[in-house]
C-alpha cells in the first residue's frame, strides 16, 4: 500500500484523485452492467420506504381538502456541495408537482437559496402546461422565503402556522434552523416527511417527522418514484458499492489488528 | 422542436461543462484550468442573477399577500417597507453594503431578530426530546436510555450516582453513536457522487425533463 502511495506521489496524482479515479473506475461499469440488466428484464426487489407510500397518502388527503402541501427544498443551492441533497429535493418535487395538479391540489414550493428558484419555478411551469386542463387547476407556487436560514425558518413557520397546509414535506440541505420548522409542524398537527442527511439534524428529523428519508434513502426518489432502469440500476450500484466498503473497513479491521 | 432543441441544448451544455471540470481534476493543464475559473465567474454571475429573480419573487408574492388581504398582509407590507428601506439605504451611499446606516441596522436589528429567533430552538428541543425519549418501542427505550447515561455523563450529579458513568457516557459517543453517524455520511458520499454521475451524464435531468 505505502508503496503504491509513493509511486503516485512521485508521479505527482494525489491522494484524492487516485481515489476518485478508481471510484469512477467501478462506478461506471456498475452502472452500465446493471442498466443492462434492468433493462432485459431483470427484477429487482426494492425494500418498502414508508416515507414514499405516506407521500401517495397525503397527496390525496390535500387533494381532497383542497388544503395546499408545502414542500422545502431546504437552504441548499445547486452551487455549492449541497447540490446532490437539493437535487433529492428537486427530484421529490417533480414528482409531488405531477402528481398534486394531475389530482388538483394545491402545492407551495419555498426555496432559501435564489439558485433553487429557477429550477422549481421552471419544474412547476412545465408541470401545469403538461396539464389537460391547466386553466382548471392552480399553477404549483415556487417562492423564495430568504436567503438566510434562520429567516427562511421563520417564512416557513408563518406559512404552516398560516396558510392551513395539508402536509409539509421538507427535502434537501438543513441546518439546526430544522428544529423551528419541524416543531412549528408537530405543534399545527400538520403531517411530515424530512429527508436529511447531516447526521447532526437527523435526531431533530426523527423526533418531529412522520416519516423520515434518513441519509441515502433521499438519493432514492428516482428509483422508488419514477423508476428508469437507470436510477434502479444506480440504487443497485450505490448498494454493491456499500457491500464492498463494508468489507473493505472489516479487512483493513483485521489487517491492522492481527 | 424548437422546444425539443433547447432542451438538448440545455443537457449538451450541462455535460460539456460538467466533463470540462472533471477533466481539470484529474489533468494539470493551464487551457483547461483557465476554462474552469471563466466557468466558475460565469455561475457567480448567474448566482448573482438569481439573488434580483428571487428578490421579485418575494416582493411578487407579498405584493400579492397584501392585495388579497390575506392573512398576517400588514406583515407582508413590513416586509416590503423594510426592504424598500434597506435598498434605498444601500443605494444612497456609494459604499453601499458597508454604509454605516447599513451596517446599524444589520448590526442592531438583524442581528438580535436573528439571536431571538433562534433562542427558540432551546425550548423546542426540550419538547422534541420530550416526544423523543417516549417509550413506544425497543428502538425508543435505547434511545431514552442512552440520552440519560450521556446527560448524567456530563454532571457532577451523574459521578454521584455511579463513577463509571463518564466512561459510559465517553464510549456510547465513541463506538455507537460515531460508527452510526459515519454509516449515514458514507452512504450519503455514494448517493452524491451517483446523483453528480447521473447529472454529468445526461441521465437526471432536472432542468429539462
Amino acid at each position: 500500500m505505502d508503496s503504491i502511495l509513493e509511486l503516485l506521489r512521485n508521479s505527482g496524482i494525489t491522494d484524492k484523485q487516485a481515489l476518485m479515479f478508481v471510484l469512477l473506475l467501478v462506478i461506471l461499469p456498475l452502472l452500465a452492467l446493471f442498466t443492462l440488466q434492468v433493462r432485459a428484464g431483470k427484477r429487482v426487489s426494492l425494500r418498502p420506504i414508508r416515507a414514499f407510500e405516506y407521500l401517495r397518502a397525503l397527496i390525496g388527503q390535500s387533494a381532497e381538502t383542497g388544503k395546499p402541501i408545502h414542500m422545502s427544498l431546504g437552504v441548499g443551492g445547486i452551487a455549492d456541495p449541497s447540490t446532490a441533497e437539493s437535487l433529492a429535493g428537486v427530484a421529490l418535487m417533480g414528482h409531488v408537482a405531477e402528481q398534486s395538479t394531475a389530482c388538483g391540489a394545491p402545492l407551495i414550493v419555498t426555496v432559501s437559496d435564489p439558485t433553487l428558484l429557477p429550477l422549481a419555478q421552471d419544474i412547476s411551469w412545465r408541470t401545469w402546461q403538461g396539464h389537460p386542463y391547466q386553466y382548471q387547476v392552480r399553477e404549483p407556487e415556487a417562492r423564495m422565503v430568504a436567503p438566510d436560514p434562520t429567516a427562511y425558518a421563520a417564512g416557513v413557520m408563518d406559512i404552516l402556522l398560516g396558510e392551513r397546509v395539508a402536509a409539509n414535506l421538507m427535502v434537501g440541505r438543513f441546518g439546526a434552523e430544522y428544529l423551528l420548522m419541524g416543531e412549528t409542524g408537530v405543534k399545527s398537527r400538520v403531517p411530515q416527511i424530512v429527508g436529511a442527511a447531516d447526521p447532526q439534524v437527523l435526531p431533530f428529523v426523527h423526533a418531529t417527522a412522520d416519516e423520515a428519508l434518513i441519509g441515502e434513502e433521499m438519493f432514492a426518489v428516482g428509483a422508488y418514484l419514477r423508476p428508469k432502469a437507470v436510477h434502479i440500476a444506480s440504487l443497485r450500484a450505490q448498494d454493491w458499492l456499500r457491500v464492498f466498503l463494508i468489507l473493505t473497513i472489516l479487512v483493513g479491521v483485521l489487517l491492522r489488528s492481527l | 422542436m424548437r422546444v425539443r432543441f433547447g432542451r438538448s441544448l440545455a443537457i449538451a451544455i450541462t455535460i460539456g461543462t460538467g466533463l470540462l471540470v472533471l477533466a481539470n481534476f484529474f489533468v494539470r493543464n493551464e487551457f483547461l484550468r483557465r476554462v474552469q475559473q471563466t466557468l466558475l465567474d460565469w455561475a457567480m454571475i448567474l448566482a448573482a442573477v438569481a439573488l434580483l429573480l428571487g428578490a421579485v419573487n418575494v416582493v411578487t408574492t407579498h405584493l400579492r399577500k397584501i392585495r388579497g388581504r390575506r392573512a398576517g398582509w400588514v406583515y407582508s407590507l413590513f416586509l416590503l417597507a423594510a426592504l424598500g428601506t434597506v435598498v434605498l439605504l444601500g443605494f444612497s451611499d456609494p459604499r453601499g453594503v458597508a454604509s454605516p446606516a447599513v451596517s446599524w441596522l444589520f448590526l442592531y436589528v438583524h442581528v438580535p431578530l436573528q439571536a431571538t429567533l433562534f433562542a427558540l430552538t432551546a425550548f423546542f428541543i426540550a419538547s422534541a426530546a420530550y416526544r423523543a425519549f417516549r417509550v413506544r418501542s425497543v428502538d425508543s427505550f435505547i434511545m431514552l436510555v442512552a440520552g440519560i447515561i450521556v446527560l448524567l455523563g456530563q454532571v457532577p450529579l451523574g459521578q454521584a450516582i455511579w463513577e463509571r458513568i463518564a466512561a459510559a457516557k465517553d464510549w456510547i459517543l465513541t463506538y455507537p453513536s460515531t460508527g452510526g453517524a459515519r454509516g449515514i455520511i458514507l452512504g450519503v458520499a455514494l448517493g452524491t457522487v451517483l446523483t453528480g454521475l447521473r447529472v454529468l451524464l445526461g441521465i437526471d435531468r432536472p432542468h429539462a425533463e
